[in-house]
């Protein structure tokens, strides 16, 4: 466990020095995600002017949601963008360089690689959630850990989409469609998702856990309510990893013949 | 113009061989289609309706502004990686300007897309919101015809966004900046007649983004659809001035490829 941390450690120690190499991309990158996020806040605006509340939702909800929706996909891009690219690295056989290696196949698989823009999307993210903080007056005294349990459910969620690329051949771009998706609708009011959509958002595609619970947690203070969420995480991360390994023992069996040169 | 067709058929079924894609991506249009009726439906419950605009055509608008996005195909990821890979100094040397190319070859999946979507999704948009809008089934194909021209657009759209990868080794983020926009200035989440006064609602109307969406949706919501040619002429002003700006770019991304090598 002690050696698997110490690797974790060394490879995301060498992402952000990678990442470091390319100050002046960072920037433009970063500077250029603030701005494209940025833009998105009228429309919610817009939105709340029409209709000051969305089913109990209001503009305070709405910017805390996309704060978190957005720190987490930064977070996600920044330190595990390798998750991402799981179907690719299966159809292409790239995980068989990391079945060789002592350490765990998801880790590697998972930190292999990392986008830039993730910095500025976390900036944003955090510099949103400060603002709500200050300018509304909503108490975030947890938004930390809200960001770690939404980063992880995010996470999660692709990678459990990821390892459906284990059985589908070139799942990539479905599974890019599906990703981007589903942080979009994380930043949607939570009392739209009712009926089997609610249990979706609760179980497949658990949005209700990155930012729906975590804002009612906010705005309530029922404490009942991050037990649940806390559980929620914890079981939907078991479940993704479960199936990523099952995935893999189906990739382990096959044959593909090729030459790395 | 017969190689364009053929490049546009060999996409066409391309794009209809990949199943898998296709339904996954049409499932996650299901999914956006019923977020943004039901937002619209809480809305309405709630008190807050537009007072002249009847819940089912609100419904249907937000459908078809939600299907415009699902119709093209993603044009400026296949240009990025060509610009990133150097692919696409092997496309230079081909008796046919690589941007008609890509271009046409993204026509061509759209209409797989139109194929698919103008049915099937209809249908199920029809079967959810329960009736069709109450200018009839007539508003709603001309807005299909709208969408296609719109979707054309889109596309241009897309191939500058690809070529920005000269520049900035990355199109992802500048397609983003663009879609952000769209979503602002286009209508797609509120019709622009519904924008604040401080937003300039009436000057917006005229951009390229509410072109492509606000306004040919708008049909849904005017009683009448009268508005019909002036919206096409538009849209046909937008085609021609951001594929002349395209046009533009590629001629700079040329040199840049010859000085760098590709």
């Amino acid at each position: 466990m002690a050696g698997n941390l110490r690797f974790f450690l060394a490879l995301l120690r060498m992402t952000f020095k990678s990442a470091a190499m390319q100050r002046q991309a960072i920037l433009i990158r970063a500077g250029f995600s603030v701005i494209t996020h940025l833009i998105y806040i009228p429309v919610w605006v817009v939105i709340f002017s029409i209709a000051p509340d969305i089913g109990g939702w209001t503009l305070h909800h709405a910017m805390v949601a996309y704060g978190i929706s957005i720190a987490c996909w930064g977070f996600v891009s920044l330190i595990a963008f390798g998750l991402r690219t799981i179907p690719e690295q299966i159809d292409h056989g790239e995980l068989d360089a990391y079945l060789t290696l002592p350490k765990p196949v998801l880790l590697s698989a998972a930190i292999s690689s990392s986008r830039n823009t993730g910095v500025g999307e976390v900036l944003f993210g955090i510099g949103l959630l400060i603002f709500c903080a200050v300018h509304f007056e909503v108490d975030l005294t947890l938004a930390p850990l809200f960001v770690l349990m939404g980063s992880i459910v995010f996470a999660s969620g692709i990678l459990l989409f990821a390892s459906i690329g284990f059985w589908l051949k070139q799942f990539y771009a479905s599974a890019e469609e599906i990703y981007f998706n589903f942080n979009l609708m994380a930043s949607r009011p939570a009392p739209i998702f009712t009926g089997v959509i609610q249990v979706i958002a609760l179980t497949l595609i658990p949005v209700g856990l990155m930012t729906h619970i975590p804002i009612e947690y906010v705005f309530s203070h029922r404490l009942m309510l991050l037990g649940y969420s806390l559980a929620g995480v914890a079981g939907y991360a078991a479940l993704a990893v479960s199936l990523f390994y099952l995935g893999l023992r189906h990739y382990e069996s096959g044959n593909r013949f090729g030459v790395r040169g | 113009m017969l190689k364009y067709f053929h490049f546009a058929r060999i996409a066409f079924g391309d794009h209809m061989s990949n199943r898998l894609r296709m339904f996954t991506r049409f499932l996650i249009y299901l999914v956006l289609l019923w977020v943004m009726v039901e937002m619209w439906r809480v809305i309405y419950h709630s008190g807050h309706a537009p007072h002249d605009i009847p819940f089912v055509d609100m419904a249907w608008y937000m459908g078809i502004a939600q299907m415009m996005f699902f119709l093209s195909p993603r044009l400026f990821v296949i240009i990025d990686d060509d610009v990133r890979s150097g692919n696409l100094g092997y496309f230079l040397n081909r008796p046919i300007p690589y941007l008609w190319m890509r271009f046409t070859e993204g026509g061509g999946a759209l209409c797989g897309n139109v194929l698919i979507y103008y049915s099937a999704g209809t249908l199920l948009a029809y079967l959810y919101i329960g009736e069709l809008p109450s200018n009839g089934w007539g508003a709603l194909v001309l807005v299909m015809v709208l969408i296609f021209v719109a979707s054309l657009i889109h596309l241009l759209f897309q191939v500058i966004s690809g070529l920005s990868a000269l520049w900035t080794n990355d199109a992802i983020f500048i397609y983003h900046s663009y879609q952000k926009m769209f979503l602002l200035l286009g209508g797609i989440y509120v019709p622009i007649s519904l924008y604040p006064d401080f937003m300039g609602g009436t000057f917006l109307k005229f951009l390229p983004f509410a072109a492509m969406v606000g306004d040919p949706c708008s049909l849904f919501l005017s009683g009448h659809t009268d508005g019909f040619w002036s919206i096409l002429a538009l849209q046909i002003f937008w085609l021609i001035a951001v594929g002349a700006g395209a046009w533009a770019m590629f001629g700079r991304a040329l040199r840049k490829v010859e000085i760098n090598g590709g």
